[in-house]
Order: C-alpha cells, then structure tokens, then sequence
C-alpha cells in the first residue's frame, strides 16, 4: 500500500532538511544527553517537542527519558506512554543499528506532536537506507522449538502492531519514519481501570 | 546490569535490579545471566518485578537467556509490570514462558507449574 494518505501540502516528513541541518547542533555532538526544546502548552507540553540526539543507545534512552516525563506532565495516559516508548525506542534503535551501523556519530531528529486524539511522531535520520527503500515487512518471527526461538527481529514486528499510520520516505540522503498512536479518551482509562463493563460517558 | 541471585531449595532466584532491559545493556543482561546460570539449581526463575521496559533487544536477550538453559532446566519469569507483559503479549512469548505472578508465587511449592 503506498496510496496517500494525507493531502500533498501536509505530507510528513516533508520539511525536515532543516530540522537535521540546523546549525548550532555541533557543539553538543558529544553530549550524551538529547537536547529537548518544547514550547509550553496548556498542558505542559506544547503542541511539537523536537528532540536531537546522537546514535547511541545511551541517547536514545535519555531521548525516549525525556518524552515520558513531557509526556507524564501534559496526563498522558500510561498504556498511551508506553506505546509510544516502544514504538519510539524501537524505530531509534533500529536506526543506530541499521542505518548508521552502530556509529556513535550520525544525528537523529525526533519531532512529537500531540493533537487531541492522537500522538505523531517523525524520526529522521542521514544515514543508511532501508534495503528497498521500503518498510520491513515486520513478519512475526515463527516460534518453532525452544532452540530455534528468535532473538531478535521483533522490532518491526511490534512498530506496526502498536503504530495506527507507518509511513517512511527516503529523500535527498535522509530517511523519515513518520507514525500515529491514537491516544486513549480519558473517560475511557478511568472506566477500565474501574469498572470494564460500565459504559462509557462519551 | 545489576543482578541480586538468591537461592530457595532447588529454585535459583534471579532479580533483575534494574529499571530497563533495552539495547543498551541487553549483551551485558546475557553475560550476567549467563554467570548467574552456573549456579546448579532444578528451577530457575527471573524476577522482572522492577523491570519497567523491555524493547526488542532486551526481549531478545531473555529468550537467549533461556536458550541458554541445559540438562532439562527451564527458565521461568516471575514479576511482570504491564509494559514488560505487553512486549510478551504482542510477541506472543507470554506462550514460550512459565510466567508466576511475583516471586513468592513461583517459590511456593503449591504454585508449582
């Protein structure tokens, strides 16, 4: 399926060159720590929070660190929260084993926005491309014999089970992931955590 | 990587004493493990009590864990918080393992799977 889901002017991951080309971004190259820069909403997280960060496990820890407690404080639901992280935690992991190799030296951008209903994300990166130019298929790995259990490729697996839209596009040297988790009605969070068989207000 | 091992009778308690199993310790978790598994025991469990995240790579690291065991011992966990049960779930790995409610429930006798 690579059918259009979004009208042309609104396309993710169209206007990221300058995220990733920012200058001023050089002189924290070795910080461990991503850099986060939010503009404050109503409810303490604004409606976009760019993260830098390098690709290094350690980054994408403090990276995936810094959203939950943006995220925590702007009441976001925790199923919601750890959807994100390990949509989040799965795509950066995957660029800095993939598409730089487990260099520490290439630059990821992450780029969250929360709507209403729905939380977006774009992660760009300049390094290797996805084999295809194409998403991983993202198969379960079969679960044969206790011996032949997979060790890993459960990656994509989980990304497009979690994720609601998965999109990627590889322009001018640079790859962006662009995905949507809809986010749990409150009314509804309360009303499990109660009682599952009330109906809900909504 | 911190692991707390404790023994009770036959069952080898392996604590996992860390907040996360994630792609950046997830190499170190198996060299752990591994040293922990030398310990003779007929059971193993690993509790995952304080574990609060556990992505593909750290996943990944538990079933090598416990494709590591040998001479019929089988690797049990114990513990779950809810986004380490997900990661099961979703993976369907919740099938591969003897999940226990917490640790005192998988050293009761009575609990015996």
């Amino acid at each position: 399926m690579t059918g259009n889901v979004f009208p042309r002017r609104d396309l993710p991951c169209d206007k990221v060159s300058a995220l990733i080309e920012a200058p001023g971004t050089e002189s924290t190259a070795r910080q461990e720590k991503a850099r986060l820069r939010t503009r404050p909403g109503e409810n303490g997280m604004g409606p976009k929070m760019v993260l830098r960060l390098h690709s290094t496990p350690m980054s994408v820890r403090a990276a995936l660190a810094q959203v939950r407690e943006a995220l925590q404080s702007a009441a976001v639901p925790g199923s919601d929260l750890g959807r994100l992280e390990l949509v989040l935690a799965e795509a950066m992991n995957n660029i800095v084993e993939h598409a730089y190799l487990d260099s520490p030296d290439g630059r990821i951008v992450v780029r969250l926005t929360r709507d209403p209903d729905a939380l977006s994300c774009e992660i760009i990166d300049t390094g290797t491309a996805m084999p295809g130019d194409a998403l991983p298929q993202g198969d379960h790995p079969m679960l044969p014999s206790i011996d032949d259990l997979p060790e890993g490729g459960f990656g994509w697996f989980m990304i497009r089970e979690l994720a609601e839209v998965l999109r990627y596009n590889r322009r001018s040297g640079r790859n962006c992931l662009y995905f949507r988790l809809a986010l749990t009605r409150p009314e509804l969070a309360e009303n499990e955590a109660q009682d599952p068989a009330r109906p809900s207000l909504g | 990587m911190n692991l707390e091992i404790s023994q009770h009778d036959d069952l080898l308690l392996i604590t996992v004493a860390e907040a996360r199993i994630d792609a950046a310790v997830a190499i170190q978790f198996k060299d752990r493990v591994r040293e922990a598994f030398a310990t003779p025991s007929r059971r193993v469990v690993l509790d995952l009590a304080r574990v609060d995240f556990v992505d593909s790579s750290g996943l990944g690291a538990i079933v090598a864990a416990l494709k590591m065991m040998e001479n019929g011992r089988r690797l049990e966990l114990a513990g779950l918080t809810p986004p380490v049960e997900r990661v099961l779930r979703l993976t369907r790995m919740d099938r591969v393992f003897t999940i226990h409610k917490d640790a005192t429930a998988a050293i009761s006798p009575r609990d015996a799977a």
